[in-house]
């Protein structure tokens, strides 16, 4: 593929499963092996609860893998501090908290956390930074409002330059665009692609096949807690593969450089349903 | 993060250490007793060091053996002057071997001394060949201590404070010299205000030696209120006629005979005899007294015999005020006479409830009451004119309340939240406080913080509990006859009670409440409680005896126990007596319990409910009361009320 | 030069701090010169410079007073005031709702039990008179903290399981408190005005002790403004943005309690003061930890000051139990706000 410098993120066959030793379960990823450069963004793509969000937990450090490993910016993340991991790698959630009564440019603010240097205060730099991000994704005029009072498009607009502000070299977005309307969809994910072409690996998942279509470099596709497909969407993106993944019926068009996804109809799924796909939370016994 | 928690912990450090600082330096100051050696500067001015207590003592002088004992520290003793002889176990020992003699008073042996090798040596200042040996017993290290010659009695306050000091006995010592003094005071306030007669104290007949002024002789007299007939001399003059008591004819003689052959009868017939001796008023008036043997060294030897010394001067020159007839002559039977006679009234230092040590007050040390048993104690020790503060529930006696709507007596504030700066703003010389009452105890801290003086009674669970309280603050005010009558005046009416029920059978179940409420909550006493205590000395059982403290039961438990009286008792009489009774003739459970059913139920109002609840000096007539209720055939009553109010007492 | 966000809020902080302490000195003096001795202005201040210059006059009772009664008392108030104002700020954030107090794990009800065991069952230690009750009283609240902690980790650790099980062992600990009541009710009065909260027994040693754990706490949790600015997020974001949050919570709400617990012991329960002050801070100035915490602290002090100046002069010389008086005034004005605020927060 290419030289390991440039890989800001490599996982090394991860495995990871929720249960515990006293209550094993299926594992919810088994065998992940991924590899991603600098300046690629990154769809992921697959049925839910297939473990596209654990996926992004383990790349930050939010949980821990029982095999593999995974490495950002070529450092073992087990090895690093969380401290530091927030240094290289940035998230941005689905939605604001919804209990959040800071204004907004408090909000953004605290995407320098990791940096701030002084006990309390936040320096010229980490100001000067936090100003630039709002005035990038135009929210500097809602910088004293709170959050709640916002609409959904600007919810989303300040939750990208919470994320920017953090100049991390890897960004995660969980579903970035889930309740936006159209408008505010390609937005997010033109930012997410502005964002790339400036050297931030994106990682990004979502259901929304026709946008990673569009935008991603590389797809990933998960089932069953393992990689089905893994390459460039044009090779990705095919009637078998998302018949796998989604049983779903659907016809592919390639026209002008573009792929475009149309869902024609559901079928049954081919294999049992004796597998429970979905993490399990209390431990069922299994395999 | 790192450095934040590099902050904290550096603060918590600080503090924590700031506190320990401030902890060990407040608890340095309060003096090491355990301290390694001892100093002090004794009568010569010089520095008297002893790493540890003395094993053993030697002492020159009689005035300064008799301090020895006084001390408790006798045992340490191994060496004496021969004419020392008080108290007799020191002949005793002389006799056995166990304490050898070191010479005369005037004549002391430094050979001897030094042959007894003991680790103190008592010098008095006032002899001067015992003055000479200093030098030579420090030259073989030995460690002499000078003692006062004692010429005043704040000497032998001094004397008692060295050696207390030097022999690790600080606390005989103070509280030898706190008895003296109260002793003492107690005597001058006594005689206080009377005319001065004129006394003479003769210390030679023949030829006549008196004591001027300058003499602790002559200070006795001033502090038993007597007027030295030879107070323009000073010293002891040795060389007077008997015309010159003719000529100044005292009101009093007092004869001590030292070294006197004769008897003390034989000395006082040969002055009636005399026909110039019998034309002085003081022979004629019987006002001649003679001290020989022991007797007389209550003025003789600086001792801490002082104290009778003072006591038996002020009797002689003041009968009248202390009430008794003085024998004409004292030998070695004085003690005894004394002990019949002595003046117990005077303050003394206490150790209260808590363990604490409050030093003698009495006189006129004003007071502050905190409850309204203590106040109904103070009025009964006759200490009243002392009281300046109460908590606003006191009412007994009626006078209280007289006085504090007149203002001569303040509230300050409820029985269990009494306000500190109220109390502070009476500056009270002691404040009387409930050991068993949580907002007294908590005033400890500020009360300790201002220096004003307190006393923890004893929480009341008992009638023995309100006896050991009017020893408490008679003994700390000076007023111990006062409360040894109050306690027996409380135990021979209690003694009566028991007596007149002694022979019932005993078997009479009493349910004692003191919250009755018609909708069914009802408090009793239980056992531990003074109430309980009442009970059985009227004769009678407690039927809810099996728990402790003060508790509500149910309606089974009532008719389980059966009670044959019932005691209600009711301090603002509230109840509706009528309702009550109708409530209990009609329900169910109560028409059924014993007490109903022969009518012996009682209400307890006002002052009748406050003798049962108040653990004051009336309780020894609650347990009258209640015999009465109990058996009142023994009592001779023929009929009793429903109701009891303030006019019990026609009842007793 | 543009508008800093940080140079605005040092500004409020600053505002916040000066006209706070021109109001606390002004209480204070207030505060000294009122009580059941009847002691003129002119003479408290008088006594006031005496002492200060001469040191204390054991013979003069004003002196007296002053120096060991007032002075005390009114710095134990600003301590509590502090203390709980402080508590409440940081519970309030790590509960992520504003309409919590610091006694919301149980610590109000365990210290009540520790007293009513020292002064009712008579439970004492080494027999000392003076300190074993508020002792006791620090480690029951302490103590139910930690059960209501196990029980809130082991159900998750989320802080609507702190809250729960904080409700659960406090209605425990009660019932407790309740059945020692019962059983020695003939001595009730002795406990029941350390449950009303009061300062009148404030000593220097008992209000040292406060205000030295209490600033320290404080300090400590001034020191982590920032993170509690964090906090709000939620556990995962403030966790990706860095923080140890398994570490910081817990850590926090042992402060926290110990906190509430040292102003609970020497003076009694005093609600509201935890719950309202923040607020009126953030009213004030906003919910920047890092000018809301010492806007609390500043708050806390002066509320708790002027309650028990009111305390000691409204009923002279009885004294209204200063718990009682906050809550009385507090319940309303807690509705108020529960209606204007109660919407914008979702637990």
């Amino acid at each position: 593929m290419s030289c390991d410098e440039e890989l800001t993120v490599r996982v090394d066959n991860l495995s990871f499963s929720y249960g515990t030793k006293r209550n094993p379960c299926t594992k919810t990823l088994k065998g992940i092996t991924i590899n991603a450069r600098k300046g690629q963004l990154i769809g992921i793509m697959g049925p839910n609860g297939c473990g596209k969000t654990t996926f992004m937990r383990c790349i930050n450090k939010v949980l821990k893998p029982q095999e593999g490993a995974v490495y950002i910016d070529g450092k073992d993340v087990d090895r690093l501090k969380m401290m530091e991991v927030a240094k290289i790698c940035a998230n941005i959630p689905a939605d604001v908290p919804d209990d959040f009564h800071l204004s907004v440019e408090e909000f953004v603010a605290l995407g320098r956390y990791p940096f701030v240097t002084g006990i309390w205060w936040e320096g010229e730099k980490d100001e000067r930074l936090v100003r630039e991000a709002m005035d990038t994704y135009h929210v500097t005029h809602l910088k004293d409002r709170k959050l709640a009072e916002l609409s959904s498009g600007e919810k989303a607009r300040v939750l990208l330059a919470k994320g920017a502000v953090q100049q991390p070299k890897i960004l995660l977005a969980d579903e970035p665009s889930a309740h936006l309307d159209l408008k505010f969809k390609l937005q997010v994910m033109q930012a997410l692609k502005d964002l790339s072409r400036q050297g931030v690996t994106v990682i990004t998942a979502s259901h929304d096949i026709n946008l990673i279509a569009k935008y991603a470099d590389l797809v990933i596709v998960i089932s069953d807690g393992g990689i089905l497909s893994y390459g460039p969407p044009s090779e990705v993106i095919n009637e078998e593969v998302i018949r796998a993944v989604y049983d779903v019926e659907v016809t592919v068009i390639r026209d002008r450089g573009e792929i475009f996804v149309i869902p024609m109809k559901p079928v049954d799924p081919e294999k049992g349903d004796d597998e429970d796909t979905r993490p399990c939370e209390k431990g069922i016994v299994a395999d | 993060m790192d450095k934040k928690i590099i902050i904290a912990i550096l603060l918590v450090l600080i503090v924590v250490s700031a506190g320990t600082w401030v902890v060990l330096f407040n608890n340095g100051d309060d003096g090491d007793v355990e301290e390694a050696a001892r100093w002090v500067i004794d009568a010569e001015g010089r520095n008297v060091t002893l790493a540890s207590a003395p094993v053993s003592i030697v002492s020159c002088a009689p005035s300064l053996t008799e301090l020895v004992y006084s001390l408790g520290i006798d045992e340490l003793l191994v060496g004496v002057t021969d004419f020392c002889d008080f108290p007799a176990d020191v002949g005793a020992r002389k006799g056995n071997g166990s304490l050898v003699s070191v010479g005369g008073y005037f004549t002391p042996s430094l050979e001897a001394i030094i042959e007894t090798n003991a680790t103190l040596v008592l010098i008095d200042q006032g002899v001067s060949a015992q003055m000479a040996l200093v030098e030579n017993l420090e030259l073989v290290n030995m460690t002499v201590i000078v003692m006062y010659k004692g010429a005043t009695i704040e000497e032998v306050y001094k004397n008692i404070g060295l050696l207390g000091k030097i022999c690790w006995a600080d606390t005989a010592a103070n509280g030898l010299i706190s008895n003296m003094r109260g002793t003492i005071q107690t005597v001058t306030d006594a005689v206080d205000g009377e005319e001065k007669p004129s006394v003479t104290f003769c210390c030679w007949l023949s030829p006549i030696c008196v004591a001027g002024n300058d003499t602790y002789v002559n200070e006795m007299m001033v502090l038993t209120g007597g007027e030295n007939t030879y107070g323009d001399l000073s010293g002891w003059p040795y060389d007077l006629a008997i015309d010159s008591l003719m000529e100044r004819d005292p009101d009093f003689i007092i004869i001590t005979g030292m070294m006197m052959l004769s008897s003390g009868e034989a000395v006082l017939q040969s002055i009636r005899n005399d026909t110039l001796w019998s034309s002085l008023r003081a022979v004629q008036n019987d006002h001649v007294y003679v001290f020989v043997n022991q007797a007389e060294n209550v003025f003789n030897r600086p001792s801490a015999r002082m104290a009778e010394g003072v006591q038996m001067m002020a009797m002689i020159l003041h009968s009248d005020v202390f009430n008794v007839t003085v024998p004409n002559v004292f030998s070695n039977d004085y003690a005894d006479w004394l002990a019949n006679h002595e003046i117990t009234d005077f303050p003394v230092d206490v150790q209260d409830s808590m363990g604490r040590t409050v030093e003698a007050l009495g006189g006129t040390t004003t007071l502050v009451s905190l409850e309204p048993s203590i106040t109904e104690l103070v009025y009964s020790l006759e200490l009243d004119a002392n009281l300046v503060g109460v908590s606003s529930n006191c009412n007994f006696p009626g006078n209280v309340t007289e006085r504090v709507s007149a203002g001569t007596l303040h509230t300050i504030g409820k029985y269990n939240k009494p306000n500190i700066e109220s109390i502070a703003n009476l500056t009270p010389g002691l404040v009387l406080l409930d050991g068993g009452v949580t907002g007294h105890v908590a005033l400890i801290d500020q009360l300790d913080d201002l220096g004003i003086e307190y006393l923890v009674l004893y929480p009341s669970v008992s009638i023995a509990s309100i006896y050991n309280n009017l020893e408490l603050v008679g003994d700390l005010m000076g007023k111990q006859s006062a409360a040894q009558e109050k306690i027996g005046t409380m135990a021979s009416t209690i003694s009566e009670v028991t007596e007149t029920v002694a022979g019932s059978d005993g078997d009479i179940d009493v349910m004692f409440s003191i919250y009755f409420s018609l909708d069914g909550t009802i408090w009793v006493a239980g056992n531990d409680t003074f109430t309980d205590n009442t009970i059985s000395l009227a004769g009678g059982v407690n039927a809810f005896g099996a728990q402790a403290g003060y508790y509500t039961v149910s309606p089974d438990s009532i008719l389980d126990a059966n009670p044959d009286v019932l005691i209600i008792t009711d301090s603002m009489a509230a109840i509706n007596v009528t309702a009550l009774w109708n409530y209990l003739e009609s329900d169910p459970i109560w028409s059924n319990i014993n007490a109903v059913k022969n009518g012996s139920v009682y209400v307890m109002t006002l002052e009748a409910s406050n003798i049962f609840n108040r653990p004051s000096v009336r309780v020894a007539d609650s347990v009258n009361l209640l015999a009465v209720t109990l058996f009142p055939e023994l009592f001779g009553i023929t009929s009793l009320p429903l109701v009891f109010d303030s006019d019990y007492a026609e009842y007793l | 030069m543009e508008d800093s966000k940080v140079g605005r809020a040092k500004a409020k902080l600053a505002l916040i701090m000066g006209l706070g302490s021109v109001s606390l000195v002004l209480l204070f003096i207030l505060s000294i010169s009122s009580g059941a001795m009847d002691i003129p202005f002119k003479d408290a201040m008088d006594a006031v410079w005496s002492i200060i210059v001469n040191g204390v006059n054991e013979n003069d009772k004003f002196e007296l007073a002053i120096y060991y009664l007032r002075i005390p008392r009114a710095l134990g108030a600003i301590a509590v005031g502090i203390g709980l104002a402080t508590a409440g700020a940081v519970m309030q954030a790590l509960i992520r709702n504003p309409l919590v107090d610091p006694y919301i794990t149980g610590v109000s009800s365990g210290a009540a039990v520790g007293a009513t065991m020292a002064t009712l069952a008579g439970i004492t230690l080494f027999g000392d008179p003076i300190y074993s009750l508020p002792i006791m009283a620090f480690v029951g609240a302490i103590g139910a903290f930690f059960v209501t902690m196990l029980l809130a980790e082991a159900a998750g650790g989320r802080p609507i399981a702190y809250v729960l099980g904080g409700t659960i062992i406090g209605i425990a600990l009660s019932s407790v408190t309740t059945l020692i009541m019962y059983n020695n009710s003939d001595k009730l009065h002795g406990v029941l005005f350390w449950l009303f909260g009061s300062f009148s027994s404030m000593s220097w040693t008992k209000c040292l002790i406060v205000l030295a754990v209490v600033i320290t706490l404080a300090l400590i949790m001034l020191l982590y403004a920032k993170e509690l600015n964090v906090v709000l997020l939620g556990d995962e974001q403030a966790r990706q943005l860095g923080m140890n949050v398994k570490r910081f919570k817990p850590i926090m709400f042992v402060l926290v309690a110990a906190l509430a617990s040292v102003s609970v012991a020497f003076t009694g329960v005093i609600g509201f003061v935890g719950l309202i002050v923040p607020h009126l801070a953030r009213m004030m100035v906003g919910g920047d930890h890092r000018v809301l915490i010492p806007a609390s602290i500043m708050v806390g002090a002066n509320v708790l000051l002027l309650a028990d100046i009111v305390c000691k002069t409204a009923a002279e010389p009885a004294e209204l139990p200063v718990g009682a008086i906050i809550a009385v005034i507090g319940a309303p004005f807690f509705g108020y706000l529960m209606i204007k605020l109660g919407k914008e927060y979702v637990m």
